[in-house]
């Protein structure tokens, strides 16, 4: 990761749960990088389909997960698409917040995998 | 105590389950199963889990259903449900049917699972040890061993107190002092079919007349000054098990025929209350006094006396029980050795004769603790005689230690006797065999 480039995730949460143990953080980052694609196609299926339930399913799937990994641009946001698919309100809101999660969730994945 | 407790996390979402899974483990007691769908950990509900987290919203099964199951299989088994959200309604229900615990996912979710999870152990713990003190209990009160004596007196004590536990009779208990009425009481209890209900025993002496009507039924709230709360009585708690009334002779009239009244119609009020409760358990009595006598006198209604004679056993003084209190003294001595890991104890001939000769007016309270505090004198293996000595309050030896005047023990003993029948001077001078008018003039004359 170069100097300049801003840092989107903060592990201190997740270390805190580990208690110090790199093989639980480290298992945990990948399981992370490993699920998110699949948790956003999922999203992005449900949208094109306008299944909300399968967006609100995928949406809530992934929250913990981002709220472990410490992604502040994303905790709020990944409530929003969960909400609005839900009460199925503001529903023009949600491709552009899949959009900015999908770029988010790629460039977070850069950061993890070259952290260190 | 430290042994494996397998926690059964059933969760759909991996990533959740994983912390869970973690955070748990980190308690090296725990081991964790996970589980992503109902079905999976349905089908593997008879590894015996110690306690359950569970998913409420699982891609296969609702939460009510899974914990259906579960309670269904074996109600003993704490399931903690966890929720993506704080349904109020939801967690009523879930907890009416039987969940340990309700619990929201959020940031704070796994310390109060850790929380929870131990607050579950500590409960299982403490339900293995009640059980194991149970049997501990009706182990100590086996008729074999908590009671000891071969005299004649004593085998007709047996005799009855069989007859006891075989049935659901009343039974009333007299004896001195320190016969060892409130362990007869508890053989009784330990070895009927009512020994895993509770065994309540209350002393009639102990309780201020006021307040014993609200300690054996119970009360209202607000029934009377200081009754802040509902309160069950002692009869209530005895359940379908005992209730032991020590000292029933010390009753007040009134509350005699309350008491009656409760043992008649089997049923009782609580104080200041409405509700009838039935009566199920069995009513054992004791008293030291004679209360035939009693009854005599007026101080105790006759009608209440039938009704709680039921099953009479009568325990001997010490004194007439013949070999049984050196079998009794060996008994504490092998009791006193082992509680404290001592050696084989030996009680010197000497010794046996001076604690055979004794008079016991404390019976085996007393024995015991002559013999405990001689086995603690002893400096090797024997007790000998100057390890036993008696301190009984009202023992001749003390007596005779004071070296009074003839003139002044005989008014220590009339004053004795006065006090002890309650200024009685008939009975008194009957028992002393002197004439009244002797004892008349000693008070007359002030010296008593």
């Amino acid at each position: 990761m170069s100097m300049s480039e801003e840092k989107l995730y903060d592990l201190s949460q997740l270390e805190a749960v580990a208690s110090g143990s790199q093989e639980f953080i480290d298992k945990m980052v990948d399981m992370f990088i490993n699920m998110s694609p699949d948790l956003i196609n999922r999203i992005k299926t449900g949208l094109a389909d306008q299944d909300w339930e399968e967006v609100r399913s995928a949406a809530h799937k992934m929250k913990p997960s981002i709220d472990m990994m410490g992604i502040s641009s994303l905790t709020g946001k990944i409530r929003e698409i969960e909400g609005n698919a839900k009460t199925q309100e503001n529903l023009e809101d949600i491709p552009e917040l899949v959009n900015f999660l999908e770029t988010e969730i790629t460039q977070v994945s850069i950061q993890l995998k070259n952290r260190n | 105590m430290a042994k494996d407790f397998n926690v059964f996390v059933v969760e759909d979402d991996e990533f959740y389950g994983e912390i869970l899974e973690y955070h748990l483990s980190l308690n090296p007691d725990i081991t964790v199963t996970k589980f992503s769908t109902g079905k999976e950990f349905l089908q593997n509900l008879d590894k015996g889990p110690g306690a359950v987290t569970l998913d409420y919203s699982l891609p296969d099964m609702s939460g009510e259903e899974v914990l259906r199951k579960i309670k269904e299989y074996d109600a003993d088994i704490p399931v903690v449900i966890i929720s993506g959200q704080e349904d109020i309604k939801t967690a009523i229900t879930l907890l009416k049917d039987g969940a340990y615990d309700y619990i929201v996912k959020d940031e704070d979710t796994k310390d109060r699972i850790w929380n929870t999870i131990r607050n579950i152990r500590e409960k299982e713990n403490l339900k293995e040890e009640i059980s194991q003190l149970k049997q501990q209990v009706t182990q100590k009160y086996d008729i074999t061993t908590s009671m000891v004596g071969n005299s004649p007196a004593m085998k007709k004590v047996f005799a009855m107190v069989e007859k006891a536990v075989s049935s659901n009779i009343t039974v009333s208990i007299t004896g001195e002092t320190g016969t060892g009425k409130e362990v007869v009481a508890k053989a009784i209890h330990y070895n009927s079919a009512r020994a895993k209900k509770p065994f309540v025993a209350v002393n009639i002496t102990a309780i201020p007349k006021e307040l014993i009507e609200s300690e054996l039924f119970g009360h209202e709230k607000g029934s009377f000054t200081g009754a802040v709360s509902r309160r069950i009585g002692k009869f209530e708690e005895a359940g379908e098990g005992t209730i032991f009334l020590d000292e029933i002779g010390e009753m007040d009239i009134n509350m005699q025929s309350k008491l009656l009244r409760v043992l008649q119609e089997r049923e009782l009020n609580r104080v200041g209350g409405n509700d009838t409760v039935k009566l199920k358990c069995r009513v054992i009595s004791a008293t030291h006094k004679d209360m035939a006598e009693e009854v005599r006198k007026g101080n105790f209604r006759e009608d209440l006396y039938y009704r709680l004679l039921g099953l009479p056993i009568n325990l001997p003084p010490l004194r007439e029980r013949g070999n049984d209190i050196l079998l009794l003294a060996k008994h504490f001595i092998d009791e006193y050795a082992q509680e404290n890991d001592l050696g084989k104890l030996k009680l010197a001939t000497k010794a046996q004769n001076k604690i055979f000769k004794y008079p016991w007016p404390g019976n085996i309270r007393e024995l015991k603790a002559v013999i405990e505090l001689s086995c603690v004198m002893t400096d090797s293996d024997t007790i000998e005689e100057e390890h036993v000595t008696f301190n009984s309050t009202g023992s001749i030896d003390t007596l005779l230690q004071a070296e009074m005047s003839l003139e002044e023990y005989k008014n220590r003993i009339v004053k004795h006797y006065l006090d002890k029948y309650n200024n009685d001077v008939v009975t008194v001078a009957k028992k002393l065999d002197i004439g009244k008018s002797t004892i008349y003039r000693m008070l007359q004359e002030r010296v008593i």
